[in-house]
């Protein structure tokens, strides 16, 4: 079986070029996923500092954790079989979404926190 | 070698239903009396009601007016959002990261209204409004909101 040289390597650069944005996307993402990760690990235990130990908002840090990583796989899903300015304005607009929905979930925090007495 | 011309048979029936002296009558024939001419078609489809497709086309703008309505209150809930969220990072990366971070909340709305008519261009009209009614709800400036509300 023989290929056709003048395709193989459109089709090289057409897997290179997608390989690439995944990679530099999945570094954008990387971002709200650490800032999750580090809410996750660093509030709880200053919640039982001060005395509120009970009113940890669990169901926020999951989200922060989980947005990234659901909204990046989501946008993956979507643009399959798109060309490459698809691809690139889903990816984008996932990534939009997540730092929106970081934030949200930043300021839900501050809303339900019970105030410290210290 | 040259060939007679031959009449089409669009043409033989386009005679074979007039009458001689129609024209100085003022009558109709029975040709042209049921014909909607074209400029006529082209005329009720500018927007219309009574044209074909009409309806559809008419829930599709209105969709989109109003979902652009809609996302450019999410543009301005966001930059209001990112008045009143801060960072208490201390390192330029994690600053620089933090506002790019709120530079992409605030052109959210933007970019899922754009993306949505830009990739939904053939679909169903229902398609486009779910995809739009999910990034309102997505979108949400709770900053704000929730700063409003209390």
């Amino acid at each position: 079986m023989s290929t056709d040289p003048k395709t193989e390597p459109t089709v090289r650069s057409g897997i290179v070029s997608r390989i690439v944005l995944w990679v530099v996307f999945a570094l954008l993402y990387a971002y709200p996923l650490f800032e999750g990760v580090s809410n996750l690990i660093a509030l709880p235990p200053f919640y039982a500092a001060n005395g509120i130990g009970a009113a940890v908002p669990w169901w926020l840090l999951i989200v922060g954790v989980a947005a990234p990583v659901l909204i990046y796989l989501a946008a993956l899903w979507i643009g399959r079989g798109r060309e490459l300015f698809a691809r690139t304005l889903i990816l984008a607009v996932g990534l939009a979404a997540t730092n929106a929905l970081v934030l949200s979930a930043v300021s839900w925090a501050s809303a339900i926190q019970p105030p410290i007495t210290s | 070698m040259a060939r007679a011309p031959q009449s089409s048979p669009q043409e033989d029936d386009d005679d074979a239903l007039r009458w001689a002296g129609d024209e100085v009558r003022g009558g109709v024939d029975p040709l042209t009396r049921n014909r909607v001419s074209e400029t006529a078609v082209a005329s009720l489809d500018d927007g219309t009601d009574a044209a074909p497709g009409a309806p559809t086309d008419l829930a599709r703008t209105g969709a989109n007016v109003v979902f652009a309505v809609l996302y450019l209150a999410i543009v301005v809930g966001w930059i209001l959002s990112v008045q009143i969220t801060g960072s208490t990072a201390t390192d330029v990366f994690s600053q620089v990261a933090w506002q790019f971070g709120e530079f992409m909340a605030i052109i959210s709305g933007a970019l899922w209204y754009l993306a949505v008519l830009t990739l939904t261009p053939d679909s169903r009209t229902a398609v486009r409004v779910g995809w739009f009614a999910l990034g309102v709800g997505v979108l949400v400036p709770w900053p704000i909101l929730l700063v409003v509300a209390s």
